[in-house]
C-alpha cells in the first residue's frame, strides 16, 4: 500500500508550511517622501551693515521708492539698497550721477548738505556736499529699534535678516501603507517663512516745500524736517531728534501715536500725520516735543496728504494693503488745527499721491490717470478740472517751479507745467525691474 | 494575496487575476507572458510579466518552480480628497513573484496549485496647485505579498 503521504507530497507540504512561516511576517515598507522649498533667513552682522554705507558708479533703476528733490538734484530711493543721486539741474536731461549704497534704506531727508537716512535699526547723517565723496558725519543707533526686517526683529549676535536662502529638502518618513497621505503634508515651514510674493515696497505720493534749507519730499515721506529737528515715523511712534549739530545728532523725544501711521507732512509748525484711520495734527510749539493738537477721523484706507495755507487735501485709496472701499479727495479746512473740518468731497477713481503748487492741485488717480484741478474755489473743485490725461499712469507727483517729478509705472517723467493745459514732457528715466 | 501593513493589526487579503501564455522551450522549461490585475489598499496594479517554470513533468503530478516578474502599471482607486486640486496619480513598478507549485494533471487539463511570495513597488506622486508652495511629495510602496494561487492549464 501506498503511503498516504508521499515523499514529494511531504516536500510540498513542508515547502508550502515553510512559505507561510517565512512570508506571514512580511509587512508592507512604506515611506513618504516630501520635496519641498523654503526659506530661511540670512542675518548679516550689524558690523557689516553699518560700514557697508559707499559711493558707487550710478546704475540702473529698478524699483523706486521715496523721492526727494534739493537744490537741483533728484534723491529716488531704491527700497532696501540705497538712493539714486540724478543731477536734474536740467530737467529736460537728467543725469545719474551716483548711487549711495545705504543697506536697509527706505526713507530721506536733506537738511543744508545733510542727507538723513535709515538704514535699518539706525539713522545716518551723510554730508553730501561733494557728491564723489559722501562721508558718514553722524549715525544714531538703534532709533528704529521695532525695525522688522522680513519678519524678524533685529538679533544682538546676528544681526539682521537681509535676505533669504532658498533651500530645498527630501523628508523621507516611514508611514503606514493603509493611511492616505496627509494632502497638506508637503507644505512645510522650517526656520523659516515660504514666501508667496515679494512685498511692495513701492508706495509713495505728493510734495511740498518746506523752507530754503530743506528739500522737496513725497506726501507718503515718513521722514521730515522743519527748521532743527527731524522727524520720523516708526511703526507706531514719531521720533523727533535734534540735527542743528550735524556730527551730532540727538534724539529727543518718541511720541506714541497708532499703529497705521503712514505719512508726514510739515507745514510752518505743524506736522500732519497720516494714518489709515484719519489724520493727526501736532503742534511743534516746542519742536523737540510734538504734541497733538487733533484728530480728523475717516474711513479706513491710504490717505496721502498735502496741506497748502489752511486747507489740507487727502486721497482716500481702497485695495489689499489699504482696505476699505472708498476712493475719493477730501478736502479739509484745518484754519481751526485744533478743529479739523470736512470741506468737501470728490468721488474718485483710485487715487494714489497729490501734489499743490500754488492751488494747482495734482493727482494721480490710478488706471484713470493723471488730473490737474484748479483748487482755488475749494468747494467745486470738480469743475475746475484743467486738464485729465488719461494715459499717464502715476503712482506720485512733485511739482516744484512748474516742473512735475512723476513717478509712473514703468520711469520717472518730468513735464513742464508752466501751462496746465499744455504740460510737455521733458524726461524719461526709465525703471527696469529686477527679474 | 495576504499580507499586512506594519502597524495594521490585521491582514489584508486580496484576489488577482494572472492569465499567462506560452511555450514549451525544452523539456522542462516553459515560458511565457501575461498580463494580471493585484489589488493594493487604494492601488489596482495591472502586472506585464515575463513567466519561466521549471517542471520536469517526469510524473503525472509533480512539483515545479515559477518566477514571474515584470513591470506594473498601477492605478488610483480614489478616495475622497479634502483638496480637490490636489491631483493624486499613481505609478507602478517592478514586481518578482517566486513561487512552488504542485501540477497535478487529470485528463487533458492541468490544475495547479502554488504559494510563494510576491514584491510589488509602487508609489502615489501628489501634484500640488501652484498657489500651494513649492512642495511635491510621494508616497512609496515597497508590497510583500504571501500568495496562494489556484490554476488552470490545457494541454
Amino acid at each position: 500500500m501506498k503511503p498516504f503521504l508521499s515523499k514529494f507530497r511531504v516536500y510540498l507540504l513542508v515547502v508550502l508550511l515553510g512559505c507561510v512561516f517565512l512570508f506571514e511576517s512580511c509587512h508592507d515598507q512604506c515611506e513618504d517622501r516630501y520635496t519641498y522649498s523654503y526659506y530661511e533667513p540670512v542675518y548679516t552682522p550689524l558690523s557689516v551693515i553699518r560700514s557697508s554705507i559707499a559711493v558707487d558708479e550710478p546704475r540702473q533703476i529698478t524699483g523706486v521708492g521715496k523721492i526727494y528733490f534739493k537744490d537741483g538734484y533728484l534723491f529716488v530711493n531704491e527700497p532696501g539698497e540705497g538712493i539714486h543721486v540724478i543731477d536734474n539741474h536740467d530737467p529736460a536731461n537728467p543725469l545719474r550721477k551716483h548711487f549711495i549704497t545705504i543697506p536697509g534704506n527706505y526713507d530721506m531727508a536733506i537738511r543744508n548738505n545733510i542727507l538723513y537716512a535709515d538704514s535699518y535699526i539706525d539713522l545716518v547723517g551723510l554730508d553730501i556736499s561733494n557728491p564723489d565723496q559722501v562721508v558718514e558725519v553722524s549715525r544714531l543707533e538703534n532709533i528704529f529699534s521695532q525695525y522688522n526686517s522680513m519678519g524678524f526683529y533685529v538679533d544682538a549676535q546676528r544681526g539682521l535678516v537681509t535676505e533669504w536662502a532658498e533651500k530645498k529638502n527630501v523628508e523621507i518618513e516611514e508611514s503606514p501603507c493603509d493611511a492616505d497621505m496627509q494632502p497638506w503634508g508637503g507644505y512645510y515651514y522650517r526656520g523659516g517663512i515660504v514666501m508667496w510674493a515679494e512685498g511692495d515696497m513701492s508706495t509713495f505720493k505728493g510734495a511740498t516745500l518746506s523752507n530754503n534749507s530743506t528739500g522737496v519730499g513725497g506726501s507718503m515721506a515718513k521722514f521730515t524736517i522743519s527748521d532743527d529737528h527731524l522727524y520720523m515715523l516708526d511703526s507706531w511712534m514719531l521720533h523727533a531728534a535734534d540735527i542743528s549739530n550735524p556730527a551730532e545728532v540727538i534724539k529727543k523725544s518718541t511720541t506714541q501715536i497708532s499703529w497705521d501711521i503712514e505719512t508726514i507732512f510739515p507745514l510752518e509748525d505743524k506736522l500732519f500725520i497720516g494714518s489709515q484711520s484719519g489724520m493727526h495734527i501736532f503742534s511743534l510749539a516746542d519742536p523737540a516735543n510734538p504734541k497733538k493738537v487733533s484728530t480728523y477721523e475717516h474711513v479706513r484706507s491710504c490717505d496721502p496728504v498735502v496741506v497748502e495755507g489752511e486747507t489740507a487735501y487727502v486721497t482716500l485709496r481702497s485695495g489689499t494693503q489699504c482696505q476699505g472701499f472708498t476712493n475719493q479727495l477730501e478736502v479739509i479746512d484745518v484754519s481751526n488745527w485744533e478743529n479739523p473740518a470736512l470741506m468737501k468731497v470728490y468721488p474718485m477713481h483710485n487715487p494714489h499721491g497729490l501734489g499743490i503748487d500754488e492751488s494747482l492741485l495734482f493727482v494721480c488717480d490710478g488706471d484713470a490717470g493723471l488730473k490737474i484741478y484748479d483748487a482755488t474755489d475749494k468747494y467745486n473743485i470738480d469743475q475746475h478740472l484743467i486738464k485729465h490725461y488719461d494715459n499717464i499712469h502715476a503712482f506720485d507727483v512733485i511739482p516744484f517751479n512748474n516742473v512735475l517729478m512723476l513717478i509712473g509705472e514703468d520711469g520717472i517723467y518730468q513735464y513742464d507745467y508752466s501751462d496746465p493745459t499744455k504740460i510737455k514732457l521733458l524726461s524719461k528715466l526709465s525703471i527696469k525691474s529686477a527679474q | 494575496m495576504t499580507g499586512s501593513s506594519e502597524d495594521a493589526d490585521a491582514k489584508e487579503f486580496s484576489v488577482s487575476f494572472t492569465t499567462v501564455h506560452g511555450v514549451k522551450f525544452s523539456p522542462g522549461i516553459k515560458a511565457g507572458i501575461g498580463v494580471g490585475i493585484d489589488t493594493y489598499y487604494d492601488l489596482k496594479v495591472f502586472p506585464i510579466l515575463l513567466s519561466v517554470t521549471i517542471d520536469e513533468e517526469k510524473r503525472k503530478h509533480g512539483f515545479f518552480v515559477q518566477v514571474n516578474g515584470g513591470y506594473s502599471f498601477a492605478r488610483y482607486t480614489e478616495r475622497e480628497q479634502d483638496f480637490e486640486e490636489i491631483d493624486v496619480h499613481a505609478q507602478g513598478g517592478f514586481m518578482i513573484n517566486p513561487m512552488i507549485g504542485y501540477r497535478m494533471i487529470i485528463e487533458n487539463k492541468r490544475i495547479y496549485v502554488l504559494a510563494g511570495y510576491k514584491y510589488q513597488v509602487a508609489s502615489l506622486n501628489y501634484d500640488y496647485p501652484e498657489w500651494w508652495g513649492f512642495a511635491e511629495s510621494s508616497k512609496e510602496y515597497e508590497l510583500n505579498r504571501f500568495v496562494i494561487q489556484l490554476g488552470f492549464g490545457l494541454e
